[in-house]
């Protein structure tokens, strides 16, 4: 127990976090960014990488499902939070912090809760918009999760095509309610999450009775329960403090493992769309684990490759804020895009600081992207300079002069970065691209650290970017794909009116 | 009966442990400072990524082939420990095989197995990918390297490390060789999965055949590379470098100097320079290192006949 506590203090100097943004949640998931480096965490590129997750502004449910999903990936010690309005960004921060160190037990109930209001009541527009699914405690019920320091709502389950096709629609397969916080529901919400909890406590019982470790529904439960720390479920609380007693029992360790791997495999059928291998929506033959095995295809040059599917967003470092596209890759070649879901795009009243920003921004992640990391620290400096003091001070400190031109000067990057996805004048005319695209990723990258570019070039109609991404990415390879992808930024030039007062908000 | 070398295995062990912390170490105080943070709080960076990876559970992926997986983990670590073995860290190395740079070569090519192996296990597309990636890099950088590695053991008149450190004691062959020089370092990148030659490992494809490892796997292949890069540059320094000869220290510690002093090279590399994509690189590799390296063993040979 000492050294595992030795050990937890030594690692949680390097969190790695895995980042998500939502919807209008720029300027949140960058300070996010900011505090997480200044903390000497990392950024992490993958679930298994990460430690802790973040979610800023988890919404609309194609996200939030995405997150559920993913943290169910994250190998633990692990940790989430979401985060809302970034006065609240130290306080989440220390907390992802302590549940990392205290893992397996559980955070206080209650504290985590109290602290962040607007956390709690997370999923009440969802609620308001897709009344609770009936539980159904089937085999499908498998919960992700084993009770450990999960921070915020538990998994849920959807079918891989369902989370496909409907994902979007917000349609959810839960077999928990949405989190029962009490006081902060309103009153037709109640009654039904107070069924619910009868409901869960016979199930915890024969769950007791029982005395399987892996009880379906079981390990979403208890984090979840912690979290909305409901003082008259002490028979639940109690519960879950055995769960982390037998945790730290040696011998129960190899099964806990077990069990984990099971997870993974039923979170794998899930979500392989993010990190594994599948045969995806025309799958017809299933293979080990009933996902079909990859088939072979022929590449452009007549050699048989691998054809994998694979889902792009919403949770990938790098990747622009709600993008999904779902790839059909021959080996590494892109051979198909479908794009399911349009980038969260910055509105055209947004001020031109934030286009300024916002476009800092990419280029960062263009340049983390081909890696070029130092390169890519100092744009984000800039980005962040731009978004706390205002672009002028930081054109006047000349944090953001310099940039373009010691990119530009940086011989291996062109030499890596020319000629890819080049966009000329005339496709720009003919499909209605913006200007600021035509060239290639090296030109655009450029064009995107200079301060002084119009913005207005950048304009374009809602859904011009999903259009714009099968005719550019076929035929590359998955990585030069992804810093294509980078160097597209777009500012939608309709918003919906909607949109205004959230963003005003967030800022 | 073969009596074992305890000493010489402990010093070996120990070289190659402080060479690899020390690459460790000196990454993490280059990654804080350009992070804007005092680069002593990140010479522990490595210390702490070992605490957290010792506690962090082992993650498994959906019809994983575990085996194969498992098999390229420890593939990372035994290749660069079957690299040392032929290095002469005191008078002779722990195993003073006739054939060292054929050994050397031979267990350089066994990283090719292991990374392909890390890509192939988890049965994950980022990291088949990644090995898809490895392998491409592997194609422009392996042969040039073969033939870099071909000049030192030309010259010398031997595949023995300890006669080609023997052929260096008038002048070392970096300063007749620079291109093989060059191309070996190129190559120890390669083979680490190191800064512009790691692309099967690039955030661009979510870390590649890292991407689905965590826990002690995790730990184990950043340590390979650290062992790879440490092993890399101690057999560069034998080769290139005059080994253990220099005035006063002991050879071992001279033969440290100079293994640190190429590894800061690499570090330092890593920082300054982007990620080299396969396809250009593959470039690189035929159609300029290729023919460089070539030219360069063509000198060698000349000035090797011409002694004569």
């Amino acid at each position: 127990m000492g050294l595992n506590r030795l050990l937890a203090r030594a690692g949680a100097q390097r969190l790695h976090v895995l980042l998500v943004e939502g919807d209008e949640a720029f300027v949140l998931r960058a300070a996010a960014e900011r505090a997480c480096l200044a903390r000497g965490w990392v950024l992490a590129l993958s679930p298994a990488d990460a430690d802790v997750m973040l979610a800023c502004r988890p919404r609309p449910a194609v996200v939030s499902d995405a997150v559920d999903v993913v943290f169910s990936q994250l190998p633990g010690p692990r940790a989430r939070a979401d985060l809302w309005h970034e006065r609240h960004l130290e306080a989440v921060l220390d907390q992802l912090h302590a549940s990392y160190l205290s893992w397996p037990s559980a955070p206080t109930p209650g504290r985590g809760a109290d602290a962040y209001p607007e956390a709690r009541d997370r999923h009440r527009p969802g609620t308001a918009q897709h009344p609770i699914a009936p539980p159904c405690h089937d085999s499908h019920g498998h919960m992700p999760g084993n009770g450990d320091g999960d921070l915020s709502a538990p998994s849920k389950h959807s079918h891989p095509s369902e989370h496909h096709a409907q994902a979007a629609a917000g349609q959810r397969h839960s077999a928990t309610p949405e989190p029962r916080v009490g006081p902060v529901h309103s009153p037709q919400t109640q009654s039904p999450e107070h069924a619910e909890h009868g409901m869960q406590d016979a199930e915890k019982q024969e769950h007791d009775n029982s005395g399987q470790d892996m009880h379906p529904g079981h390990g979403g439960r208890s984090p979840h329960d912690t979290q909305s720390g409901h003082g008259d479920h002490s028979e639940q609380d109690a519960h879950s403090g055995d769960d982390d007693a037998e945790n730290d029992d040696p011998e129960n360790a190899d099964d806990m493992d077990d069990a984990h791997s099971g997870h993974e495999a039923h979170s794998g059928h899930d979500m392989h769309s993010m990190h594994d291998m599948q045969s995806g929506h025309d799958m017809n033959m299933a293979g080990p684990g009933g996902v079909a095995l990859a088939s072979g295809v022929p590449d452009r040059d007549g050699l048989e490759m691998d054809r994998l599917h694979v889902q792009l967003g919403p949770v990938l470092a790098s990747w622009p804020a709600g993008l999904v596209v779902w790839c059909t890759l021959a080996g590494d070649v892109v051979t198909q895009v479908d794009v399911v879901q349009p980038a969260f795009a910055q509105p055209q009243w947004a001020g031109r600081d934030l286009l300024v920003a916002v476009r800092l921004d990419a280029a960062a992640q263009l340049l983390g992207l081909a890696g070029a990391d130092a390169a890519a620290h100092q744009v984000r400096a800039a980005r962040d300079t731009v978004l706390v003091r205002g672009r002028r001070t930081a054109t006047a400190s000349g944090l953001v002069d310099g940039l373009s031109r010691s990119v530009e000067r940086t011989p291996l990057l062109r030499w890596s970065l020319r000629g890819l996805g080049i966009v000329s004048a005339a496709a720009a005319v003919e499909h209605g691209w913006p200007q600021d695209w035509v060239g290639d990723v090296h030109s655009r990258l450029l064009h995107l650290l200079d301060p002084l570019a119009p913005l207005e070039a950048g304009l374009v109609e809602d859904g011009v970017v999903a259009g714009a991404l099968p005719v550019l990415l076929n035929g590359l390879d998955v990585a030069a794909a992804r810093l294509v992808v980078a160097s597209l930024v777009a500012q939608t030039a309709n918003p919906a009116a909607d949109r205004i007062a959230p963003l005003r908000a967030a800022r | 009966m073969v009596v074992p070398d305890w000493s010489g295995l402990a010093l070996t062990a120990a070289m190659l442990l402080v060479t690899a912390s020390a690459a460790a170490g000196l990454e993490g105080a280059l990654a804080a400072r350009a992070a804007g943070r005092p680069a002593r709080r990140g010479l522990g960076a490595a210390w702490a990524e070992t605490a957290r990876l010792l506690r962090q559970r082992r993650r498994s992926t959906l019809a994983a082939d575990s085996l194969l997986w498992r098999a390229g983990v420890a593939g990372l670590v035994v290749a660069p420990l079957l690299m040392v073995a032929v290095v002469p860290w005191g008078r002779t190395a722990l195993v003073d095989s006739k054939i060292g740079v054929v050994w050397f070569n031979a267990a350089d090519v066994l990283v090719w197995a292991a990374v392909w192996l890390l890509g192939w296990g988890p049965n994950s597309a980022w990291s088949l990918v990644g090995g898809y990636r490895f392998l491409a890099g592997a194609l422009a950088y392996e042969l040039p390297l073969m033939f870099a590695l071909t000049a030192p053991g030309l010259a010398a008149g031997s595949l023995r490390l300890s006669d080609v450190v023997a052929a260096q004691h008038s002048v070392w062959f970096v300063v007749w060789m620079p291109v093989a020089f060059v191309v070996m370092c190129l190559g120890v990148a390669g083979f680490s999965v190191w800064g512009p030659l790691s692309p099967a490992a690039g955030a661009d494809v979510a870390g590649g055949v890292l991407a689905e490892l965590s826990g002690p796997d995790r730990l184990l292949v950043q340590a390979g590379r650290y062992l790879l890069l440490g092993a890399g540059s101690a057999v560069a320094a034998v080769l290139f470098l005059g080994g253990g000869s220099g005035p006063l220290l002991p050879g071992w510690a001279w033969l440290l100097v100079k293994t640190v002093l190429v590894l800061v090279g690499l570090v330092a590399l890593r920082r300054r320079l982007p990620l080299l994509r396969p396809d250009r690189f593959m470039e690189l590799g035929w159609l300029v290192l290729l023919p460089a390296t070539l030219l360069q063993l063509l000198v060698v040979a000349l000035v090797v006949v011409g002694r004569r």
